[in-house]
């Protein structure tokens, strides 16, 4: 009885929590997201606090937002 | 009818929606389950900040307005960024936006025209492939931190 204990008892009981403790990201945590998978969330649009933007340079509003030419890149995965 | 007396219109028990009942006043009084609002994002408070802070950092020493979009683009993915971009207004040619949508595997990175003059195409093609290669393992706010943090240091301090 006492060998069964020290012998399969506390090993399983230790297998059992270190189980536990990686399934817990997945049981607590929110769905997160994984390439290919729908994205069902409402549109965001996030921006720096307007306040620590320094003020316009001269010349800014020189540019017509409609009209300006535009740079960037893109990219797909 | 004695004055002030509170009075209600009166109800047919059989019109109530379940969960409601006619008291003894006549008000009705229903009882709604509760249902939690579901979140708009699948971001930890902790990730939000970390986004917000890079944000900040990165608007603040440039002085470029840095934002990011996180939604559907649609067929035309570049038309819709450049349109969002423009819909900035007065900020919008110092102006740059990081359009990301996860459902169509897109990303997308427009910059104003004055933005555009601090950052050349080929820092903004780094900064993609940055963001893009962080996004194929799953991982959105690293990814957007990331190149929030190559396009600050390549478009560099305000003077």
């Amino acid at each position: 009885m006492e060998t069964i204990l020290i012998f399969a008892a506390i090993p399983a009981a230790i297998c059992a929590v270190i189980g536990l403790l990686t399934m817990r990201s997945k049981l607590t945590g929110r769905k997160r997201y994984r390439p290919g998978q729908d994205w069902d969330f409402p549109p965001q649009w996030w921006s720096a606090h307007p306040g620590v933007l320094p003020p316009a340079p001269e010349g800014l509003d020189e540019f017509d937002p409609d009209r300006m030419t535009v740079g960037g890149a893109r990219g797909s995965w | 009818m004695a004055a002030g007396e509170v009075t209600f219109p009166k109800v047919d028990p059989s019109t109530l929606e379940p969960g409601a009942a006619i008291t003894l006043s006549g008000r009705v009084s229903a009882a709604k389950p509760y249902e939690p609002a579901e979140p708009d994002h699948p971001f930890t408070p902790a990730q939000l900040d970390r986004l917000d802070e890079a944000l900040t950092l990165a608007s603040r020493d440039t002085g470029l307005l840095f934002t990011i979009y996180l939604g559907k683009l649609g067929e035309d993915s570049r038309a819709e960024a450049e349109q969002l971009l423009r819909r900035l207004g007065k900020d919008a040619p110092r102006a740059v936006l990081i359009a990301v949508s996860p459902g169509e595997r897109v990303l997308e990175l427009v910059t104003g025209e004055v933005a555009s003059a601090r950052l050349p195409a080929r820092a903004c093609k780094l900064a993609v492939m940055n963001m893009v290669a962080s996004f194929k393992e799953g991982d959105l706010v690293g990814g957007l931190i990331n190149g929030l943090r190559m396009l600050d240091e390549q478009a560099g301090h305000i003077r």
